[in-house]
């Protein structure tokens, strides 16, 4: 008994530990449901056909996910088609950060023609489990059986300011490299981005 | 910067001339303008003003940051801009008595600018106290004339403003700490005994204690 009641309050302890810093390489990922901009639900088990995700928490205000913008909507036009689908998650709160709202998500959406599910983290669940801290902040996933494992983290490419100088396209890269069979060169980067909003 | 001690003779004043000491200048041309200008007093308290002011800039240059590699002006401001993390790594690099607050920030970085005001009040009460503010801009190339400078300006900021650009993020986030993640705004306190890395937003409070912390004695 006295076994069992300090494993009781060691799990916790030990599930907070593990969360506390999100997702390393390596680790399965959750799935979630979360409301597109169209009104509908999304999972990732909706993709049958998928081999894995490219998935992107971004958003509406900040200046370095609109200068991405461009570059997620050429991620997921090469490689929807085999099988890595982008995911795109604001996950901001709207009541610090009114422009992410998701009215205003479904606005810019259809302004730049999202080809992509644009989804609200509603209740801000999802990108604590990740373990995101700014936008834009890439997560892919490959499946595998029926598990989802976190092969990349980081930034999408070596340079914000112009696509035509960037001359390492980590993102692109590692979902390559996955799409070969073989392992990403580049597991994570960092890059300059907005802190997620959230209420103090 | 010491003051004039003596009273120099007219027959010095030659010699005095050539001495560097500010208020010794001062006092010649004083003495050579007195008769010849009806509201002398007045210039010469202007001038003693001035070379006050320059004299409590002395500190600030002797903490000389690294060479920028260009500068971006307008607005009446010249900004020193580094083109890739190297040119500004020195700084890092400088531990020494002086604490430094190192605060990476933007123009369009809400969170930035709501905490900027603290960072501010530190320089404006710096007085004698051994630490200063180095504020990192990271605004984009293109919207330094037409966001940073006359950000800068209309908040007559008073510490330090450089600009970091370098796009390639990845290659100096961990240069700063590991423990970055590179969300803004983040901030590094250090000096040759200590060091502090924080990515997140401070209060006023909070950020008090912080630097009370390295220095014991602001407030």
């Amino acid at each position: 008994m006295k076994r069992f009641m300090l494993a009781a309050l060691l799990l916790p302890l030990l599930v907070m530990t593990l969360n506390a810093g999100g997702y390393g390489v390596g680790d399965k990922a959750t799935d979630f449901s979360l409301k597109n901009v169209d009104g509908m639900m999304v999972s990732l088990a909706d993709y049958n056909n998928a081999k894995g995700f490219i998935v992107i928490f971004t958003c509406n205000h900040c200046p370095y996910s609109v200068a991405y913008e461009d570059r997620i909507i050429e991620l997921d036009a090469k490689f929807k088609p085999l099988g890595y689908p982008v995911i795109a998650i604001n996950p901001n709160d709207p009541a610090v950060q009114p422009e992410d709202s998701f009215d205003e998500m479904k606005e810019r959406a259809k302004e730049k023609n999202f080809s992509f599910p644009y989804l609200f983290d509603d209740g801000q669940k999802i990108y604590p489990q990740y373990g995101a801290t700014r936008t834009p902040h890439v997560y892919v996933l490959q499946k595998r059986g029926a598990d989802l494992i976190v092969r990349y983290i980081g930034a999408i490419d070596n340079n914000h300011s112009d696509a035509d100088d960037v001359d390492e396209p980590y993102v692109a890269d590692a979902v390559s490299a996955l799409l070969d069979g073989s392992e990403p060169s580049v597991t994570t980067t960092k890059a300059i981005g907005c802190t997620i909003k959230k209420q103090k | 910067m010491s003051s004039v001690s003596q009273t120099p003779s007219p027959e010095e004043r030659g010699t005095a001339l050539l001495c560097c000491n500010i208020m010794d200048i001062l006092y010649h041309f004083y003495r050579f303008c007195s008769p010849r200008i009806p509201s002398l007093p007045l210039a010469a308290a202007l001038l003693l003003m001035a070379a006050l002011l320059s004299a409590a800039a002395l500190p600030m240059r002797a903490q000389a940051l690294p060479p920028p590699t260009a500068t971006v002006s307008g607005e009446g401001l010249t900004l020193p801009v580094y083109e890739g993390f190297e040119a500004l790594a020195p700084l890092f690099a400088s531990a020494g008595d002086t604490t430094l607050i190192v605060n990476f920030w933007a123009t369009w970085c809400a969170p930035c600018v709501e905490e900027l005001p603290y960072f501010e009040e530190l320089t404006r009460q710096r007085g004698d106290a051994p630490y200063r503010v180095v504020l990192v801009n990271l605004d984009f190339r293109r919207q330094l004339q037409r966001r940073l400078l006359p950000f800068v300006k209309d908040r007559a900021l008073q510490s330090t403003v450089v600009v970091l650009d370098d796009p390639d993020a990845n290659a100096w986030i961990d240069r700063v700490d590991p423990e970055w993640s590179g969300a803004i705004p983040a901030t590094l306190v250090f000096n040759k005994w200590k060091r502090e890395f924080r990515e997140q937003s401070f209060t006023r409070d909070e950020l008090q204690t912080l630097i009370h912390s390295f220095t014991g004695s602001t407030e």
